[in-house]
């Protein structure tokens, strides 16, 4: 079987600050991953790199076998901020975008999410709360028929309601020939879907486990996570 | 569902679905739900639940027939079995706690026994 992706010795300067530096990491398909480290660490810009959108970077990226820009973007689906929309434009107005830019969009999967997360077509973006917002973003995200999926901080603002229900939507969207990796600093909010989880620290990828294996040590993923961050504390 | 974060989930997906054939939620030699419906169910990853499923028909208690799904196996002997570890895990549980209080076994006995005149009155 091949690997999903492939990230092979990134390395991203940013205003010649290093962001992340030799980074390495290989999924297969069929996983929910988290990934996981303390803000600022450089989850978000790991997605950026591999959806394409952080071009400077040194080292290769592969997904699902390609590696040409525009071929990549076609494998990737990253959860947009929706900044670039204003308050006004409806959601039904945001689904047509998606339509045009996206190929691989599918209407009857957006539809049936949106259905599922409590979503009309007719609000405006503006009217929505910060945990609908979220709901939207994630609805987009998985209704591209694509290989990887990414999501950024799905949870920020999203009330435990909402959160459960977002979860079963994850659970219930991915088959055995994608994968989604879901980046949070708080762990324990979604550890029961993981089956994997890669730790960022340091400006790389210092751990990429499963997390059955970690609990069977006994520990929870917070505390895996915790552990390898006092280290440094003391 | 709510599952211990630092113990493998596999395993308490093991005993939630050996609790549902003891309560007969799902009954002898009938298929249980699929692993994506328990996935769902559960709220827990479809590859731990694949995992517990495959320790499942590993044990005995779970017969897959291929394209069709999983079942409980058609053997009382089995059912037996479960129940029997169930019931071992509670005790043993209770004696580690009794015991790390510094009670003997007979006192745990006594103990045991005194409860149940309790609870029969």
């Amino acid at each position: 079987m091949t690997d999903l992706l492939k990230v092979n010795d990134i390395t991203y300067k940013k205003n010649h600050h290093v962001i992340l530096e030799n980074t390495n990491l290989t999924l297969g398909s069929g996983h929910l991953v988290g990934l996981v480290g303390i803000n600022g660490s450089g989850k978000t810009t790991l997605m950026r790199i591999i959806t394409q959108l952080n071009k400077n970077y040194r080292g290769d990226i592969t997904v699902a076998g390609e590696t040409a820009v525009d071929k990549i973007k076609s494998k990737v689906s990253f959860s947009d901020d929706l900044a670039s929309f204003s308050n006004s434009t409806k959601v039904d107005n945001i689904r047509k975008f998606y339509c045009k830019v996206y190929p691989d969009f599918s209407m009857s999967k957006f539809l049936e999410l949106i259905n599922f997360l409590d979503i009309s077509l007719n609000s405006k973006l503006g009217s929505l709360s910060k945990g609908m917002r979220e709901k939207l973003v994630i609805a987009l995200c998985l209704s591209r028929e694509t290989s990887l999926y990414l999501l950024d901080e799905p949870f920020s603002g999203v009330d435990s309601m909402a959160r459960k229900q977002i979860i079963k939507s994850l659970l219930s969207w991915i088959d055995e020939n994608s994968s989604l990796i879901i980046s949070s600093h708080h762990i324990s909010e979604i550890s029961e879907i993981l089956d994997e989880i890669v730790v960022i620290k340091d400006n790389t990828i210092i751990k990429h486990e499963a997390t059955e294996d970690i609990r069977s040590q006994n520990l929870s993923l917070e505390e895996y996570f915790e552990n390898l961050y006092q280290k440094e504390i003391k | 569902m709510e599952f211990k974060d630092n113990t493998p989930i596999y395993l308490q997906i093991e005993e939630v679905i050996n609790n549902r054939i003891i309560s007969e939620e799902y009954k002898i030699g009938e298929k249980i739900p699929s692993v994506r419906e328990l996935s769902l169910d559960l709220g827990v990853n479809i590859n731990t639940v694949q995992k517990s499923l495959n320790e499942l028909v590993d044990e005995g208690i779970l017969i897959t027939q291929r394209g069709r799904g999983n079942f409980v196996a058609d053997d009382l002997k089995v059912i037996l079995k479960i129940k029997q570890e169930l019931v071992n895990n509670i005790i043993n549980e209770m004696y580690d706690k009794l015991s790390n209080m510094g009670l003997s076994k007979s006192e745990i006995v006594d103990a045991v026994t005194e409860f149940l005149k309790g609870r029969k009155e």
